[in-house]
C-alpha cells in the first residue's frame, strides 16, 4: 500500500529535527496524511449499502393522530382513485385497485411496474370518508420505484387524488412515520376515521439481504379541499 | 378514542330507535331484513351497522333472545353470547352454522339465570349477517344475528425487494480520486525530501 508508505514517511519526517526550510514540505505532509484519511473515509462510506430515505423524527405526530394543522374539508361521496400525485417528491402515478393477500396484508402492485400505486378497492375511496389506503414500492430489482422518496416527504406538503369522478382530492400530510415490520400498528394505519383521510405506505426502515425491509414508512394525510377538472 | 365512543352511542340510539319500533309495529319489524345487503360497501360506513336487528328477536314458539358481545365483530374475535331462554341453572348448546360454528357449551357462568357461551369468528367467513342459534337443555331456542365486519388489511405491506439498495459508486470514486491524488502528491514530497537530504 502506497498509503502506509507515505503515512510512515510522514511519521519520520515529524520526528525528525526541525531545521530550517523544511518547514513547507512538513506542512504539505500533513496534507498528504489528510487527504489520505479524507478519501479512506469516502471509500469506506462509499461501500456502505445506501437505503432509501427515512423520515426524520420531527415529521413524526407531535401529539398524537388527533394533531391537525389544517382543517379538513367535508367528505366527498366515494368515487374510485385513478392517480396519484404527490409534487413535493415528485410522484405521478396511476392506482390500481387491489384488495388483500393471502395472508391479511394489503396486495402490492406487480413488481415489474415501478410506477403504479395500489389502493384497497374494498376500503374508503381517497376523499371518501374513511380511512383510504394505498401503496406503492419503495425499489423494485431494477432500482428505485414510486415512491423511494416518501420518507422525505414532509407535513404540510400536498397529496393529489385524481378520481373516476373528474374531482380530485386535496391531501395534506400530518404525519410520516416509520415502524418496524414486527411492531407495526395496524389500528393507527387502517383504523377507520370520522372524516376524509388517507395512508400512503411503502417499504422502508433497514434492509437486509435476507429478509428485505425491515419496515414501512407511512405517511397520514387529510383531505383539505377538492379541485374540479 | 372518539370512534368506539360514537359507535356506542350509535347502537344506543339505532336500539332505542328499533324498540320502539317493535313496541309501535311488532310485524313491521320482521319486514326489516330488506335493509341490508350491500356487504361491499361497509368499509364506508364501518361502525353504522348496528342496527340492532337482535333486538327482533322475541320470545315466539319458545325462541328466546340471545345477546352478543361484541354484535358486530371480524374475523377472528371472540363473541359472547348470553340468553336467558335456558332458565334457572341452565345449559345448551349453541351453533352458526353460516359460520361453520358448531356445538358450542353455553353454561351458566357469572349469573345463574343466563347461560353463556363464547365461539371465535372463523377466518375465512363472508362479511354480512349470520344467525346464531342456541338450543337450551329444556328444549327451548334461542337465536340472535351477529354481523361480520369486512376484515381489513393488516400487517406491512411488502413493497420493495432492495434493487435501490446499493453502495454509493459516486463516493467511492471520489474517495478512489482523492486517494489517487494524496499517493502521487505523497510520493513527489518524498522524492523532493530525498533530493533536498542528498544535498545537504
Amino acid at each position: 500500500m502506497p498509503s502506509k508508505a507515505v503515512e510512515a514517511a510522514e511519521t519520520r519526517e515529524a520526528d525528525g529535527t526541525d531545521r530550517a526550510g523544511k518547514a513547507a514540505p512538513r506542512r504539505s505532509g500533513w496534507y498528504v496524511v489528510l487527504a489520505l484519511c479524507v478519501g479512506a473515509w469516502l471509500v469506506h462510506n462509499g461501500f456502505r449499502p445506501v437505503t432509501p430515505p427515512m423520515p426524520s423524527a420531527a415529521e413524526a405526530f407531535a401529539a398524537g393522530p388527533g394533531h391537525y394543522t389544517e382543517a379538513a374539508a367535508d367528505p366527498l361521496p366515494p368515487a374510485a382513485p385513478v392517480a396519484v400525485r404527490i409534487p413535493g417528491i415528485e410522484v405521478d402515478a396511476p392506482v390500481l385497485g387491489l384488495g388483500l393477500a393471502r395472508d391479511g396484508s394489503l396486495d402490492v402492485p406487480p413488481a415489474g411496474n415501478g410506477n403504479v400505486v395500489s389502493w384497497y378497492k374494498d376500503g374508503a375511496a381517497p376523499g371518501a370518508k374513511g380511512t383510504a389506503i394505498v401503496a406503492g414500492h419503495v425499489d423494485n430489482a431494477r432500482g428505485p420505484a414510486v415512491f423511494y422518496a416518501l420518507g422525505t416527504l414532509k407535513k404540510g406538503q400536498r397529496v393529489e387524488v385524481t378520481r373516476s369522478d373528474g374531482r380530485t382530492a386535496v391531501f395534506t400530510v400530518d404525519a410520516v412515520e416509520v415502524y418496524e415490520n414486527a411492531d407495526f400498528p395496524d389500528e393507527k394505519v387502517y383504523g377507520n376515521t370520522d372524516r376524509a383521510e388517507l395512508r400512503v405506505i411503502t417499504c422502508g426502515g433497514s434492509f437486509s439481504a435476507k429478509t428485505g425491509y425491515q419496515g414501512n414508512v407511512v405517511a397520514y394525510a387529510h383531505l383539505i379541499g377538492v379541485k374540479q377538472t | 378514542m372518539r370512534r368506539p365512543t360514537a359507535r356506542l352511542l350509535t347502537g344506543t340510539a339505532l336500539a332505542v330507535v328499533s324498540l320502539g319500533l317493535t313496541v309501535t309495529n311488532a310485524t313491521a319489524a320482521f319486514g326489516g331484513d330488506s335493509e341490508r345487503g350491500d356487504y361491499g360497501r361497509d368499509d364506508y360506513g364501518r361502525g353504522d351497522r348496528e342496527r340492532g336487528s337482535h333486538q327482533r328477536d322475541h320470545d315466539r314458539g319458545g325462541r328466546g333472545r340471545l345477546e352478543l358481545s361484541p354484535r358486530n365483530a371480524r374475523p377472528g374475535t371472540v363473541v359472547t353470547v348470553s340468553t336467558g331462554a335456558c332458565g334457572h341453572d341452565g345449559h345448551g348448546r349453541g351453533e352458526a352454522w353460516s359460520l361453520g360454528v358448531q356445538n358450542f357449551r353455553m353454561d351458566p357462568r357469572h349469573d345463574k339465570e343466563r347461560a353463556t357461551g363464547e365461539f371465535r369468528v372463523p377466518d375465512d367467513v363472508r362479511p354480512g349477517d349470520h344467525e346464531v342459534r342456541v338450543r337450551c337443555d329444556n328444549g327451548r331456542e334461542a337465536t340472535g344475528e351477529l354481523y361480520v365486519e369486512h376484515r381489513g388489511p393488516s400487517g406491512h405491506v411488502r413493497t420493495g425487494v432492495g434493487g435501490s439498495v446499493g453502495r454509493d459508486t459516486t463516493q467511492i470514486a471520489a474517495g478512489v480520486a482523492v486517494l489517487a491524488t494524496a499517493a502521487v502528491g505523497g510520493t513527489r514530497l518524498l522524492r523532493r525530501r530525498a533530493s533536498g537530504a542528498q544535498e545537504g
